[in-house]
């Protein structure tokens, strides 16, 4: 997505932060308006495995269960995460990390045994439920607190040329998460006409896995966003250390979001 | 023959089978064919009312998506390999 922003195939886009910051960091012209998700990043395992809360709040234990771990592409939050989590406890070099291109080839990655527990988006979550009976290992919180899934990120050039257009679009973006939070029965009766390919209740597993959505940009989801960089920067994704205006600009949703954000609120 | 793979609810809709041998010149014919096997509801899980690939659904030639080659048109030779993944684990 970065490349197709950088291309002008794209103006905008629904991304991830570490893969935009690599983005800005490799030279693109691109910035994040407003948030989008927190703590959309999950790790799922066959369900002989012991969970965190079984293995009383041990991750290394929980971790050293797992030889080998699915995960979308290198880079993606989901990879950056998991391989951080590894290293952190010693454990980079007896957990295997295989990367999927597509994260809907790791179902039948796990029911052929080619890994044991993957992470992932909620929706992969759901999919590997009702591919292995799988089960949730350690919490998304726990995991990286409060990690920014995604934010609305555009071209700079956007930016300065339609500002009333990114702002509208911000606007109804505010909208459908709050749709999300105050309305799901509604929300998922659209999410499962536009999309064609799932039904009502694997949208409603899905929304219930991690159901933090907001366009705001608190301070809690600027500061997980910059605890990416010396990991970045370790792993050896990005070469120099990114200052927050580099990868934010939060003028736009200020302007229409100045209450408090939504993300914690519970879903009705 | 081109190996066909299904994935996720394509796989489903398939009749539960994960892949299958068919040999069709294209893309079009290769999903007539499918079809004429597993019915409207694969169809329409793959195809909009227009007829066109729906926009959740990622069909890869040899792991080119089939919107970067020639879409429905796409030539299929005998050792292709085509998926059909329906786009729900994001990532």
């Amino acid at each position: 997505m970065v490349a197709s922003l950088e291309k002008d195939e794209l103006d905008l886009g629904y991304i991830g932060l570490p893969p935009t910051m690599i983005g800005i960091e490799r030279g693109a012209q691109i910035i994040c308006v407003a948030g989008g998700h927190v703590e959309g990043t999950v790790l799922v395992a066959k369900p002989h495995f012991k969970t965190l809360d079984e293995m009383n709040d041990n991750v290394k234990e929980t971790l050293k269960q797992f030889t080998s771990l699915g995960s979308p592409p290198k880079g993606s939050i989901h990879d950056v995460i998991i391989r951080n989590l590894l290293k952190e406890n010693g454990l980079e070099d007896q957990v295997d990390v295989k990367n999927y291109d597509w994260a809907d080839f790791i179902p039948e990655a796990m029911v052929s045994g080619e890994i044991d527990a993957t992470v992932g988006t909620p929706p992969l979550s759901v999919l590997c439920e009702r591919a292995v009976k799988s089960k949730h290992m350690i919490p998304p919180g726990k995991l990286w607190p409060f990690n920014p899934s995604y934010g609305i990120v555009v071209k700079k050039r956007m930016l300065q040329k339609r500002r009333e257009k990114v702002l509208e679009f911000i606007k109804l973006h505010e909208e459908a998460t709050n749709l999300m939070r105050k309305d799901i029965g509604r929300a998922v009766d659209i999410v499962v006409k536009v999309m064609g390919v799932v039904d009502k209740e694997f949208i409603v597993k899905a929304l219930r896995v991690s159901p933090r959505y907001c366009a705001s940009l608190p301070e809690y989801y600027i500061d997980s966003t910059m605890r990416f960089v010396p990991v970045l920067q370790r792993m050896g994704y990005i070469k120099r250390a990114l200052t927050t205006e580099e990868i934010f600009d939060t003028r736009l949703v200020e302007k229409i979001h100045p209450e408090p954000p939504h993300y914690m609120e519970p879903v009705k | 023959m081109a190996r066909v793979r299904f994935f996720g609810r394509a796989s489903d809709l398939a009749q539960g089978q994960k892949e299958m041998k068919i040999s069709c010149k294209t893309l079009r014919a290769t999903l007539k064919h499918l079809k004429e096997l597993f019915g409207d509801q694969f169809n329409e899980l793959i195809l909009d009312e227009t007829g066109n690939i729906r926009p959740f659904i990622n069909i890869f030639v040899n792991k080119k998506n089939v919107n970067q080659l020639q879409g429905l048109d796409t030539e299929i030779g005998d050792e292709d390999e085509v998926l059909i993944i329906p786009a729900v684990a994001g990532g």
